[in-house]
């Protein structure tokens, strides 16, 4: 009897806790993967490894950070094992002489013209700003789940805001400046 | 601190990592500079497009069953799975397939389905409810719990808008009799609350809001010998009063509090 009022009790403390972000690992899933069955086989895989180790789960911190975590290294395997890895080590040096200037921020972006503009920039930076500004992670908990240093967490995240004005600029998503004090470098 | 310097610490502050000391001269700098302002109004701006279209975005949703279909994969198979020596680890094909061998026989009880949904969605509430109880014990009447509370502010920032808007909650005077005491968010077995306090009718009450799936309308939960525990909708969350009162008065105290709570958590 006791192992099932465990077993029950450990079941609704993983339902209360982590079911209620199925919905947002779910998107967060879609936007990495680009297909609806290979998210879902993420999301289930990544909430099976949650509910194995939910045992290491800490209370009252940030479960929407475990299961992206959780989620990022799930993915990461599976392109791993698919030799799918993107190397591009240099990224981010590249990345810098191409942003020649910081431009200015759009007045008016259509939720289309925000999401078509953070896919045009590289993979690395759309993930760390996702993880960022989107999943609210502390740079501490993007670095765990990307297995990088925080360093190079805030270089991305600094050039990916870049480029995603930059490219929201070059979309013609509303020229006039809200940020034209910007221009201050 | 200089424009250029707000420039280059300005991922940081939107992002809320940067020290106490240095978010203060950055937002002193703020106040002073109106070109800073903009500068940092329109990067909040981007942001907050992005996490609204993130949000609304059509082909990023899931489809409506799919978490229906992950409960009823997951729920089966959990006492087997849980394993943490990792000697016994079982590979994950294998684990699968007893799960979809699980989910099978659940996909064949469906007919059952929405009554064991009921009554697993009641239990999960009466074992709440008696944590919420806990809760009120522990932390309102006896200050004795293991984790110190952290203000309503601080718990919106790091887990949530609703608990800093609790912040902000003021119940409606009920019966002449409902004096404001202390306002936090504490911690009681693993579970995080945003907890208001007041005397009511002479008792001291708790209003606690927590993660969870609310109640259609509010109800009184079983509460053996220990205080009255009715459960409450609040907004999306799940609320509960509690306090050492008759029955009806909580659930009628929970019945008032429903809406406007409700109104000011959406």
């Amino acid at each position: 009897m006791n192992a099932d009022t465990d077993s029950d009790r450990r079941w609704l403390a993983f339902e209360t806790e982590a079911m209620p972000h199925v919905d947002r690992l779910f998107r967060h899933a879609m936007w990495l993967a680009r297909n609806r069955a290979e998210a879902e086989d993420l999301v289930q895989e990544t909430l099976v490894q949650a509910l194995q180790s939910f045992h290491r789960f800490t209370p009252g911190t940030n479960c929407r950070a475990w299961l992206v975590a959780i989620l990022q290294h799930v993915r990461a395997n599976r392109q791993r094992k698919q030799g799918r890895t993107v190397i591009d080590s240099n990224v981010d040096e590249r990345v810098t002489n191409v942003v020649p200037f910081v431009p200015p921020i759009p007045d008016h972006v259509t939720d289309e013209d925000m999401l078509l503009a953070l896919q045009q920039i590289p993979p690395h930076h759309q993930e760390v700003i996702l993880l960022c500004d989107v999943e609210d992670m502390t740079y501490k908990e993007i670095a765990a789940a990307l297995e990088v240093p925080i360093g190079t967490v805030m270089s991305r995240l600094h050039r990916g805001r870049e480029l995603l004005r930059t490219e929201l600029a070059r979309r013609g998503a509303g020229p006039a400046a809200m940020g034209q004090g910007s221009g201050t470098r | 601190m200089q424009c250029r310097d707000i420039r280059e610490l300005a991922d940081s502050f939107l992002s809320e990592q940067l020290l106490v000391e240095t978010n203060h001269e950055l937002l002193r700098h703020l106040e002073t500079c109106p070109d800073c302002r903009v500068d940092i109004a329109g990067r909040r701006a981007i942001r907050d497009q992005l996490r609204a279209a993130f949000a609304r975005a059509d082909d990023l949703r899931p489809r409506p069953e799919f978490t229906v279909e992950l409960l009823a994969r997951l729920r089966p198979s959990q006492s087997a799975i849980v394993i943490p020596e990792p000697a016994m680890e079982i590979s994950r094909r294998s684990v699968l397939q007893s799960w979809w061998a699980l989910a099978a026989g659940v996909a064949l009880a469906a007919g059952g389905g929405l009554f064991v949904r009921h009554s697993n969605s009641r239990s999960r509430l009466a074992l709440l409810a008696r944590e919420a109880s806990g809760d009120h014990q522990n932390c309102a009447v006896k200050f004795n719990l293991r984790e110190r509370p952290i203000q309503l502010e601080e718990a919106g920032r790091r887990f949530g808008a609703p608990y800093a808007a609790l912040a902000t909650f003021e119940p409606p005077v009920v019966d002449g009799s409902l004096d404001m005491l202390e306002r936090h968010s504490c911690v009681y077995q693993g579970r995080r609350y945003g907890h208001v306090v007041f005397r009511y009718r002479g008792a001291l009450t708790s209003l606690l809001v927590t993660d969870g799936t609310p109640p259609a309308t509010p109800e009184l939960e079983p509460s053996d010998a220990g205080p009255a525990v009715a459960s409450l909708p609040a907004g999306r969350f799940l609320g509960f009063i509690v306090a050492d009162l008759d029955r009806p008065s909580v659930l009628r105290l929970a019945q008032i509090l429903t809406e406007p709570l409700s109104q000011h958590l959406a």
